[in-house]
C-alpha cells in the first residue's frame, strides 16, 4: 500500500472502522513511514481535541420550554384529538382497521344498492319490450335475464313459453 | 359506547413517554447543536425545533433504534434547513472588528463570560473557542461527521444510517473534515494544547 492510499485511510485507521487486513498493513506502513506516521499523530491529535470539547449545557431552562412547546402542539388540533395527536404503532393500526371497516361498510352498501338499481333496470327494460298482456311472466323471465347476462335485445325477441300465454290477462 | 378511549389511553402513554424521552435527552442534543450552530441563541432554537418536529413524527419512530440516533438526524435536517432559510447570513468573526457601511467601529464580538472560574476561562479561550470557530468554518456536512463521530462517539454506520449516506461518504466526510479542522487550527494546535483541556 502507498502512501497516499494510506493517507486516505488514516481517519478510518484511527477510528478503528478499517478491515483486519487493513489495519495489519497501515499499521506496517506507518512503523516505517515517518511522514504517514506524523500524519496519522496529527488527525489523531484533532479527533481528541474534538471528543475533548467539555459539554455545553443550555443557559436557560431549555427543558421546560421544549415541553412547554411540545404541550402546546398537543392541544392544538382540536377538531378530533384522537386522530390528531402523533401516537404509536397500535393507535396507527387501530385507525387503520377502523378506517378499513368503514371502507368496506360504504363497499357493501354501494354493491346492495347497485345491484337493485340494476335489478330494476332490467325489469323495466323486459316491461318495454314486452306486450302489456305478457306482463304476468316479466317476473320469471327477469329470474333468468339476471343469472344469464341477457341484454335487450335478446329479451326482446324471447317467446313467451305457451304453459305461461295462459296465465295473460288474469295478472295485475 | 366511547370508541376514543383506547386512542385517548394510547395518545396519553405516547405523551409520557415523549416528555420523558425530552427530560432525558435535551442536554445532549442542545450539546450537539451547539456544536453544529457555533453559538447559544440558534442551538437552543434548533434543540427547540427537532423536538417539536420529533413530537409530530413521533408515530414514525421506529422504536429498535436508540431515540437519540433518530434525534440527532432530525437535528441535522433542521440544522441544514436552518442554513437555506438564511442564505444571506453574514458571518462575523471574532478576531476581525465590526463593519459598518464598510466603515471600521474599532468594535469586536466577544463571547459572554460563563464562570468565575479562571483556569475554566483560558480552557475557553484557549482551546474551546479556537476549536469552535474551526468547527464552524467546516462545510456543514463535513462539520455533522465530525461532531457525530468526534463528539457522540456514533460509528461509521450509525453515522451514516443518521444522515442517510454510504460508508464510503461517511469515510470521506469525516477524513476531510478533519483535515480541514487540522488545517483552520494551525500548525500552533498541538498534543500539548489538548493536554490543557479538562
Amino acid at each position: 500500500m502507498n502512501c497516499r492510499r494510506v493517507h486516505g485511510l488514516l481517519s478510518a485507521y484511527i477510528d478503528r472502522e478499517v478491515t483486519g487486513r487493513e489495519m495489519l498493513v497501515i499499521r506496517a506502513h506507518l512503523a516505517q513511514c515517518p511522514d504517514c506516521a506524523d500524519e496519522c499523530e496529527s488527525l489523531s491529535c484533532t479527533k481528541e481535541a474534538v471528543a475533548a470539547l467539555r459539554t455545553r449545557a443550555p443557559q436557560s431552562d431549555l427543558e421546560t420550554l421544549i415541553l412547554t412547546r411540545v404541550a402546546r402542539e398537543r392541544r392544538a388540533p382540536a377538531v378530533w384529538p384522537a386522530l390528531a395527536v402523533a401516537s404509536s404503532d397500535r393507535v396507527r393500526q387501530a385507525r387503520l382497521a377502523a378506517l378499513a371497516a368503514a371502507l368496506a361498510v360504504t363497499a357493501l352498501a354501494l354493491s346492495v344498492r347497485n345491484t337493485l338499481v340494476d335489478q330494476a333496470d332490467r325489469r323495466d327494460a323486459l316491461a318495454v319490450h314486452h306486450p302489456a298482456g305478457q306482463a304476468g311472466s316479466v317476473a320469471d323471465w327477469n329470474v333468468e335475464a339476471l343469472h344469464g347476462d341477457v341484454d335487450r335485445q335478446s329479451v326482446s325477441t324471447w317467446a313467451v313459453p305457451a304453459s305461461r300465454v295462459e296465465t295473460l290477462g288474469s295478472q295485475p | 359506547m366511547d370508541l376514543t378511549t383506547p386512542f385517548r389511553r394510547e395518545a396519553r402513554n405516547d405523551a409520557r413517554e415523549f416528555d420523558g424521552l425530552v427530560r432525558k435527552c435535551h442536554r445532549q442534543a442542545y450539546n450537539i447543536a451547539y456544536r453544529l450552530a457555533g453559538n447559544h441563541a440558534d442551538a437552543e432554537d434548533l434543540t427547540q425545533e427537532a423536538f417539536i418536529r420529533a413530537y409530530r413524527f413521533f408515530d414514525r419512530y421506529n422504536r429498535q433504534m436508540p431515540f437519540e440516533n433518530w434525534l440527532y438526524r432530525i437535528i441535522s435536517n433542521a440544522f441544514i434547513d436552518s442554513i437555506r432559510r438564511r442564505p444571506k447570513a453574514r458571518l462575523q468573526s471574532l478576531d476581525q472588528p465590526i463593519m459598518r457601511n464598510g466603515i471600521d467601529t474599532q468594535v469586536y464580538l466577544e463571547l459572554p463570560d460563563e464562570g468565575a472560574n479562571p483556569e475554566g476561562q483560558i480552557m475557553e479561550r484557549e482551546i474551546d473557542e479556537p476549536l469552535q470557530r474551526a468547527l464552524s468554518t467546516l462545510p456543514h456536512d463535513f462539520r455533522q461527521a465530525v461532531v457525530l463521530a468526534d463528539i457522540e462517539g456514533l460509528s461509521y454506520e450509525e453515522i451514516a444510517e443518521t444522515m442517510g449516506c454510504s460508508l464510503g461518504t461517511v469515510r470521506s466526510r469525516l477524513h476531510r473534515g478533519r483535515k480541514a479542522l487540522r488545517a483552520a487550527l494551525g500548525p500552533g494546535f498541538t498534543r500539548r494544547s489538548i493536554g490543557a483541556l479538562p
